[in-house]
């Protein structure tokens, strides 16, 4: 299987360890980094993408926050198995919110119906 | 010598602003198709005037202030002073003409790769001159009460007593100096990116230019501790065999088709020569100037090398 790819932009709105968190996140839920593997080490990580140590370092504490990563002391970030926790009335209603959003922009950029239900139902497929 | 030492430094300097890569002009990262338009011709004139006036300047003091060491040496400083600062003019000249390379980084999440076994080569040189200090200490009432220090092609020429000083001064000095390449060798693969094509050929200059100061400065001590003479031909030829095919190794993989140009934003780089960037965590990044790495200066480790540097260079001063 190949390795996840990064892609960071520095010219994004989006800060860069939120681009870091989202992309690591999808290798995370899709399993293709499955519990046991060792991620890179902060700095040669950061060298590669020639980001501040800290800011990788931000992404693995929140990757690790929220159950993904076991940051324990003399190891490098290691992926763990994870309990999906179930989501609470108002994250889904955050999620939905989110969803139409992104929804509206796609109708909004002329993607009919039909192709953003199955874009969305191949995705969440594909992540189960 | 001294002329023709001068020569190779202005066609050397001549060569500079084209010398970081195709799409590099006075470090300026510039379109296709640049060179050629008449602000580039009009920068490389004025940067080539500015180079030559000096030039012509320490050339004649070359000639006929021969005797008087000050003005050769103020004249060739005065020469690279205003060839660095002429390029920075141009550099700033060029600045708004520069097409900032896309800062979009791809990383795949590969587990990183293992240190070079060829990174191994640099213990070698420095057990070659421990084992020549322990050997000395083993020996030491044995040894000479002079030896020569220092040997030209053509016989001895500087003799020296046998004092901790001579005897280990020049050991130390190589061991120094190995230990600080061994250490940029480690750091060049550290602390550049991985996607840097030119790590490994840079690694292996340092490692070449290891052997050689432990080769040139350890085989006069080997030969007073084993009583075995190296012809002085040999440490001088030796060494160079190691240190020029690695040159033209590095050389020849800077010209091949490059990468794309390592996405530095273009306001980190100080005249097109210092990289200074708080938030990139390399130490060594691609220079734009010229042929290879240069150190980010914001990175703490820069100043541990510089560090490093000064202190051999005062133990040169002191032994």
């Amino acid at each position: 299987m190949a390795a996840p790819v990064l892609r960071i932009d520095p010219a994004s709105p989006a800060p860069i360890v939120r681009q870091i968190v989202d992309q690591l996140r999808v290798p995370l839920v899709e399993g293709s980094l499955r519990p046991g593997t060792v991620l890179p080490p902060v700095r040669r990580l950061a060298t590669d993408l020639a980001v501040h140590f800290n800011t990788v370092a931000e992404a693995y504490r929140q990757l690790a926050s929220e159950g993904w990563l076991d940051l324990r002391q003399g190891r490098g970030a290691t992926v763990v198995e994870r309990e999906a926790p179930a989501p609470s009335r108002r994250e889904l209603s955050g999620y939905r919110q989110r969803l139409r959003e992104l929804v509206s922009q796609m109708r909004a950029h002329g993607v009919p119906s039909s192709r953003i239900a199955a874009e969305l139902k191949a995705i969440a497929e594909g992540i189960e | 010598m001294n002329v023709l030492l001068s020569i190779v430094s202005l066609l050397f300097l001549f060569a500079v602003p084209s010398s970081g890569g195709a799409n590099l002009f006075f470090g300026v990262p510039v379109p296709p198709g640049f060179r050629s338009t008449e602000v580039a011709r009009r920068a490389l004139r004025s940067y080539l005037l500015l180079c030559a006036i000096p030039w012509v300047a320490s050339l004649l003091a070359l000639t006929f202030l021969r005797n008087l060491l000050v003005f050769r040496v103020a004249s060739q400083l005065a020469f690279v002073v205003v060839a660095v600062a002429g390029y920075i003019v141009q550099n700033r000249r060029l600045k708004p003409y520069a097409v900032q390379p896309p800062l979009v980084r791809e990383l795949d999440l590969s587990p990183p790769e293992r240190l070079p076994w060829f990174t191994w080569l640099g213990i070698p040189p420095l057990l070659w001159l421990a084992g020549i200090a322990l050997c000395l200490r083993l020996r030491w009432d044995r040894l000479p009460a002079r030896f020569p220090v220092y040997i030209p092609p053509e016989g001895p020429e500087q003799w020296a007593d046998r004092t901790a000083r001579w005897v280990y001064g020049g050991l130390l000095l190589g061991g120094e100096q190995a230990a600080l390449l061994f250490g940029i060798v480690l750091a060049v693969w550290y602390g550049s990116r991985r996607s840097e094509s030119m790590r490994k050929p840079a690694m292996l200059v340092m490692l070449a230019g290891e052997w050689l100061v432990a080769l040139n400065l350890g085989a006069i001590r080997f030969s007073l501790a084993t009583g075995i003479a190296i012809p002085s031909l040999a440490v001088q030829l030796v060494p160079l065999l190691l240190v020029i095919p690695a040159v033209v190794y590095f050389s020849v993989a800077f010209y091949k088709p490059r990468d794309p140009l390592d996405p530095t934003p273009g306001e980190c780089w100080k005249g097109g020569i210092v990289y200074y960037n708080p938030n990139d965590a390399a130490l060594f990044v691609r220079r734009r100037d010229a042929i290879g790495f240069t150190f980010n200066l914001a990175n703490r480790w820069s100043w541990a090398i510089f560090g490093g540097s000064l202190a051999v260079l005062a133990s040169m001063l002191v032994v």
